[in-house]
């Protein structure tokens, strides 16, 4: 009698260790398993597979990768940013300081200081925004 | 705020990636310089990108950095073989740590990426069919099958690598 070498469940054996059957499918798989030498034998090679990857031991991150990631980062972030955040801010405040002044003389300071401050910050960050992806 | 996010996210997962990219490339200059390109290109898009997609876009990323890089240097015809073999523990010492790593990083550098990828992800990733689908962008079924094939193709060095150590 020839004897068969595939059978149809083999291709399930992987699901089936790593647990990616439904309820149903596991247990006809378990069952089928404890009669077929083929399936036996292939489960046993892939728990071969598992022993061999097994073996291999994380290697630490090169001593100051991270830190290099993090600086290539924030150099095109923070950057720009601090550049932009030192030149807005100088123009903003010489633009506050201007308007403040004639509101100042004309009396109107105290109603609508903090609408204009306001008004600043939004387009401050709107700027920053469109900076980001650059 | 998404720096901190950034800082800590990279702290979580860069020896992940790294040791995903050391497996297939088996070159530590290779693997920091992808791992940084990865890293960064991730930085770009982080605001767009779900927090629970993190890990697959960073691995889907470095995969297909990595890919690139292999298929420069096939096209450069050096390939992968003039790295360091395992012909020098061939005394039948018992392996050390650096040594068994170097048998799993051939035996990973000679499956098509991937493949390689899959395996990593099922294996050290712990990720589910449904997590690598999502890393690779198909189906949970060719996830199966693709396994299924790297695994076959695995054994098969395996048993390569035990004929080559015992000669
Ligand atoms: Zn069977």
């Amino acid at each position: 009698m020839k004897q068969k070498n595939e059978c149809s469940f083999e291709k399930k054996l992987n699901a089936y260790i790593a647990g990616e059957l439904s309820e149903m499918e596991h247990n006809k798989v378990r069952e089928h398993i404890s009669s077929c030498h083929l399936c036996q034998n292939e489960i046993r090679n892939l728990q071969q597979v598992d022993n061999f990857l097994f073996q291999y031991t994380e290697e630490d991150v090169p001593a100051g990768l991270n830190e290099k990631i993090l600086n290539s980062v924030s150099n095109y972030r923070t950057n720009p940013f601090m550049k932009n955040v030192v030149s807005f801010s100088i123009a903003a405040s010489v633009l506050i300081s201007f308007v403040a002044g004639i509101m100042l003389s004309s009396g109107l300071y105290a109603e609508t200081k903090d609408s204009n401050i306001t008004i600043g910050e939004d387009s401050l960050y709107s700027y920053f925004e469109g900076d980001y992806d650059v | 705020m998404n720096n901190n996010k950034f800082e800590v996210l990279l702290r979580n997962e860069s020896g992940r990636l790294y040791n995903y990219l050391l497996k297939i490339l088996r070159n530590k200059e290779d693997a920091e310089d992808i791992l940084q390109e990865t890293f960064i290109a991730f930085h770009k898009k982080m605001n767009s990108i779900k927090d629970s997609s993190y890990k697959s876009y960073l691995f889907r990323t470095a995969y297909h950095k990595a890919l690139n890089l292999i298929k420069k240097r096939n096209a450069k015809n050096k390939l992968v073989t003039n790295f360091p073999e395992m012909e020098h523990f061939a005394d039948g010492s018992t392996k050390n740590n650096e040594q068994q790593n170097e048998l799993v990083k051939d035996a990973l550098s000679k499956l098509k990426p991937e493949e390689a990828l899959l395996i990593d992800l099922q294996f050290y990733q712990k990720m589910s069919y449904k997590q690598i689908a999502e890393v690779l962008e198909t189906t949970q079924s060719a996830v199966d099958s693709k396994l299924v094939r790297a695994k076959k193709k695995l054994i098969k060095i395996i048993t390569e690598q035990k004929k080559m150590q015992e000669k």
